[in-house]
């Protein structure tokens, strides 16, 4: 037998073995079933704290392309807008995807919102204090034309909260190569106004009121084990 | 060599092709896997990845091209052991890549493995004689998802803004805010595949492919032509947006998004090269007038590239 073939063969066994070993490391079993049904309808009450469901909110426009693509990546999606007895109005939207491989990522806002033609300003990473547990999450202010809408939102992987593309890849990375499929979900809460520091006030209470109104099994759901034990 | 010797020298070749059948064989049992997930409603199957088949090919045509050369160049090389460490790093970025669905690993590990076996195989004078085809493939690995957003905002940008203000000077009803412009009734987004990061980076890889297969002998020409290429599929990527734009201004919402769907991909591929054959040709030009003028300084200027 001649080097080439020897060489050949040694190399040949190596891409093997990789194949094999490639097929052990991937994750079979998905985060979303282990974790049980997730009805996003059922999971946030419409009512909570001095908080609850603006009925005369209107609907948004929605533009067919992004919905179509928001159906591929999402699983589930909520939208709803609350209202307190001050009149403050917040936006709640949460989308809930079963499999965070590559494709199917959860999308940032400062992703999305820049897609969709708003500006972006200001992306922070912040700790909300809430009554239940500090709570990391980002928050950005976005403006189209007359539009100021200051948003606070948070990213979680499996039972992971995470802030930025970097955490995320790695948890997303974490739970895979220990044999699970992540699930992901992205609450986002925003305010329309131009006023940023009290639109973060107002979201950091309807955040915290959401909390503490949950119960614990519940709350899990929205923001993960580390975060809810504490 | 301990290939045992053979009475006429082409069989020694085939026989020493013949030897690589299990490396062959590892690759096919690693990367068809990728191929077909990558083409059966995979990433280039959609619109901003579909120029990875093209790249694939071309980069296997070059190789195919260059081995003869190749073999004759590195005949007698002997291993240089770079090739292990490169060999193992490839195949662990397969491993996790692949297992872990992170593409980038997954595609970029093909590049290692294979330079790897070149290293191996027939040592760094066979690598030296593939070096463009490598390069080349590096084109077709997707780029980090942040880094294309970061990246494809701006170009959004400019090429909306290019877009309002040619048609303003010419005297359409056209508005802008951030990247949708707005003409007469109709409401259009550049969208992220308007802004074409991706065919920024299709144009350059098919120009250099141009350059490589031309083989220019002048570097002024090459080092020119491969930078204009940026601007060129800006301006191509313009032209694309606005006849868009003019599409449906004239012919309504319908027809512009089955001309998007169609043929607008079309117009960016004819328009950037329509431009860099014309631009080639000029610069052609001033080559061979820069050589009139400099006829004793030419020798010189050769011998440097």
């Amino acid at each position: 037998m001649n080097r080439t073939l020897k060489l050949s063969l040694l190399i040949g066994a190596l891409m093997l073995v990789s194949a094999g070993l490639t097929k052990a490391l991937t994750p079979t079993v998905s985060m979303s079933t282990e974790s049980g049904a997730l009805n996003l309808e059922t999971l946030i009450p419409s009512s909570f704290g001095d908080w609850r469901v603006d009925t005369n909110a209107a609907g948004g426009i929605v533009n067919p392309e992004v919905a179509a693509e928001l159906n591929v990546i999402y699983s589930q999606t909520l939208a709803r807008t609350y209202i307190n007895a001050n009149g403050d109005r917040i936006m709640l939207s949460i989308a809930y995807g079963d499999n965070q491989s590559r494709a199917l990522q959860v999308h940032r806002p400062e992703v999305c919102y820049s897609a969709q033609g708003f500006v972006i300003s200001d992306l922070n990473k912040q700790v909300l204090d809430t009554p239940v547990t500090p709570l990391p999450v980002m928050q950005l202010m976005t403006r189209h034309g007359e539009r100021a809408e200051p948003i606070t939102y948070w990213v979680l992987i499996g039972h992971t909260v995470v802030r930025g593309n970097i955490e995320q890849g790695l948890a997303r990375l974490r739970y895979g190569l220990s044999g699970r499929i992540a699930d992901g979900m992205l609450v986002r809460v925003s305010t329309i106004t131009d006023n940023q520091q009290q639109a973060y006030a107002v979201e950091q209470r309807f955040i915290g009121s959401l909390l503490g109104a949950l119960p614990a099994e519940k709350r899990m759901r929205l923001i993960g084990k580390t975060a809810a034990t504490q | 060599m301990n290939t045992p010797a053979s009475p006429h020298p082409a069989p020694a070749t085939t026989e020493r092709i013949n030897d690589w059948w299990p490396i062959g064989a590892g690759l096919a049992l690693l990367f068809l896997p990728t191929l077909y997930m990558l083409l059966d409603g995979g990433p280039w199957s959609s619109e901003e990845q579909a120029h990875g088949p093209i790249i694939l090919a071309l980069s296997i045509w070059l190789l195919w091209r260059q081995w003869p050369r190749m073999l004759e160049r590195s005949a007698g090389g002997r291993p240089h052991w770079l090739g292990w460490p490169m060999l193992v790093i490839g195949l662990v970025l397969y491993i996790i890549g692949r297992s872990q669905q992170i593409l980038m690993a997954e595609i970029g590990s093909a590049v290692w493995i294979l330079i790897a076996v070149l290293l191996l195989q027939r040592g760094p004078m066979a690598f030296r004689a593939q070096w463009f085809p490598f390069f080349f493939m590096l084109f077709m690995i997707p780029l980090p998802g942040a880094l294309v957003d970061m990246l494809t905002m701006p170009m959004k940008m400019a090429v909306s803004y290019a877009t309002e203000h040619i048609l303003y000077a010419v005297g359409y009803p056209i508005a802008r805010s951030g990247v949708m412009l707005q003409i007469g009734q109709y409401q259009l987004l550049v969208a992220n595949a308007c802004a074409g990061l991706q065919t920024l980076l299709t144009l350059e890889a098919l120009g250099l492919f141009y350059l490589n297969v031309v083989q220019h002998t002048s570097t002024f020409r090459n080092i020119t032509l491969a930078c204009l290429i940026i601007p060129i599929s800006f301006t191509a990527n313009v032209i694309r947006v606005i006849v868009l734009t003019l599409v449906t201004y004239y012919f309504g919402d319908a027809v512009g998004q089955g001309f998007l769907h169609g043929f607008a991909g079309m117009v960016l591929f004819v328009s950037a090269l329509l431009m860099i054959v014309s631009l080639d040709s000029l610069l052609q030009w001033i080559a061979r007038k820069r050589q009139a003028r400099h006829g004793a300084a030419l020798p010189l200027h050769a011998e440097r590239t």
